[in-house]
């Protein structure tokens, strides 16, 4: 998919920081919100970088982009089902940056869902890993806070 | 919050998650404590997850509480119950937070995250009527108390204390209050009449919680010769509703309210046997009204025996369902709610 980019079509080239060149349709790139306004003053010879987009991760977004059914909110949903089956918790993550970072229409809700439902039963030291989050309490603190709410930590997965 | 995700797609993406993983991420660190238990966030989260409700009835003679859920084909499954730890009345639910009420004790109880609030000790008197509601432009919960003596109280929660409110003219010493209010669109109702010289006028008392003022609504012109004490005012499906169930017979009759304030009588159930209906509880889910008969007693048995009986306006169903022991308050609550998680 990666190719030089060439002053063919109305195409828009888009650069990952791992080098690659994606090129995509204006009713594709318009859908990332936050290259919208480069598009508008790009010519077909502009090469618009992405610093946090790594190729994986535009070829996801490309496919959810081209691939979402128009209409009928059930093939909505089975798309959008198989489209997150198969990614792994590292993954999403990666995934989840780009998205939030390209601010792409519609994915963030799905991404946003399909993390929530990943972490609903996992433990507070699995979140902290996944989001990358110091602990800032105290041995105390932590331990109060917990004992207020014990109930909530039943039936907690195992990380 | 992250070290990788911005604050907003955090905050996204805990707006997803139910009720007791959030109540468990409190512990992650303290700005995720911070944002979990603020005000806009549990308004937020607790406005935006539509969740079935659930069915309490409380057990006044052995005082435990039973929870129901109704699926789709109402039948009534027995749950485990929150803890209860008070022997009060329910008087409403709003958003997931039962107002609980016995003399001058009003407390808010959240089951869904096992947190109680007992609210300040009113400053008036003992209270004629007693309404709770939700205030849905500043998200802010109210508990209203017209008092003996015409005064008017209100406590807000998020101000955190009470205060007098103008009375209105209808308001005054001979006004009687039906025991069980209920809150629909913004207005808390209450069944009232006047109990003086110039007979029995009843009407449909209305405050506003947002605007903080009184309002009436007329009473259907048959039920106003109706014994005060059969009648009750009631949300049934969305539909403001009065109920008027005759002492130790076996019907009922259902009002609701239609476009432009006309009244009609949309529906008369018969529940035969027993010693008539006891009472009857309005459910604004389901289309349904909970119906509790009593029934004949058993020989050598000083007990009162209770039978419950759902009554479904749609399809014109009355279907037993069995719980043990008197049930003297129903309510219902929908669960999933964080209010009061901010509260100490």
């Amino acid at each position: 998919m990666a190719e030089k980019a060439s002053p063919s079509s109305n195409s828009i080239s888009l650069k990952t920081v791992d080098g690659k060149i994606f090129k995509v349709s204006p009713a594709i790139a318009n859908q990332m919100l936050t290259i919208q306004p480069l598009i508008k003053d790009s010519d077909s010879s502009t090469i618009i970088s992405l610093p946090d987009v790594a190729a994986f991760h535009l070829t996801k977004i490309i496919e959810y982009l081209e691939g979402k059914p128009a209409a009928a909110p059930s093939a909505v949903d089975a798309f959008e089902a198989q489209f997150v089956k198969d990614l792994s918790p590292e993954e999403l993550k990666g995934l989840l940056i780009a998205v939030g970072y390209l601010k792409v229409n519609g994915l963030v809700d799905l991404m946003a869902n399909t993390v929530a439902k990943l972490i609903e039963n996992k433990s507070v030291e699995y979140v902290r890993k996944f989001f990358g989050v110091v602990n800032d309490f105290t041995p105390a603190e932590e331990a109060k806070c917990r004992q207020e709410h014990a109930w909530a930590f039943d039936g907690v997965d195992e990380d | 919050m992250s070290d990788f995700l911005p604050d907003s797609v955090v905050e996204r993406i805990l707006l997803k998650l139910p009720h007791t993983a959030l109540v468990r991420f409190t512990s992650v660190s303290k700005p995720w404590n911070s944002l979990i238990s603020s005000h806009n966030f549990i308004v937020q989260h607790s406005l935006s997850n539509p969740i079935d409700p659930l069915i309490l009835t409380f057990h006044s003679t052995r005082s435990f509480l039973s929870t129901f859920c109704i699926d789709p084909s109402l039948t009534f499954t027995p749950i485990d119950s929150p803890s209860y730890p008070f022997s009060l009345r329910f008087l409403q639910s709003v958003h997931g937070l039962v107002c609980l009420h016995h003399a001058h004790n009003v407390i808010l109880w959240n089951p869904s995250i096992n947190k109680h609030f007992r609210i300040p000790a009113p400053t008036l008197g003992p209270a004629a009527g007693i309404g709770f509601g939700f205030d849905s432009k500043n998200h802010d919960f109210k508990v209203i108390r017209i008092v003996h003596s015409c005064r008017v109280e209100l406590y807000s929660l998020n101000q955190g204390c009470w205060k007098d409110i103008d009375v209105p003219l209808e308001v005054d010493l001979s006004l009687k209050f039906s025991d069980t209010p209920c809150f629909l669109n913004g207005n808390v109702h209450w069944l009232v009449y006047h109990d003086d010289i110039y007979g029995d006028e009843k009407h449909i008392l209305m405050f506003d919680v947002e605007e903080e003022k009184f309002g009436k609504l007329e009473f259907p012109a048959k039920l106003v010769k109706a014994l005060f004490m059969n009648l009750k005012v009631t949300v049934i499906g969305d539909n403001l509703s009065v109920l008027n169930c005759k002492s130790r017979r076996d019907w009922c009759d259902i009002w609701m309210v239609g476009y432009h304030g006309v009244w009609n009588k949309m529906y008369s159930f018969n529940i035969v046997g027993g010693r008539g209906i006891s009472n009857v509880f309005g459910l604004s889910s389901k289309e349904t009204v909970i119906v509790l008969r009593q029934d004949p007693e058993e020989e050598e048995s000083e007990r009162t025996y209770f039978s419950m009986h759902s009554f479904t306006y749609q399809s014109e169903l009355v279907e037993f369902f069995d719980v043990e022991g008197e049930v003297s308050s129903v309510c219902e609550y929908t669960p999933g709610s964080l209010f009061l998680l901010d509260k100490a």
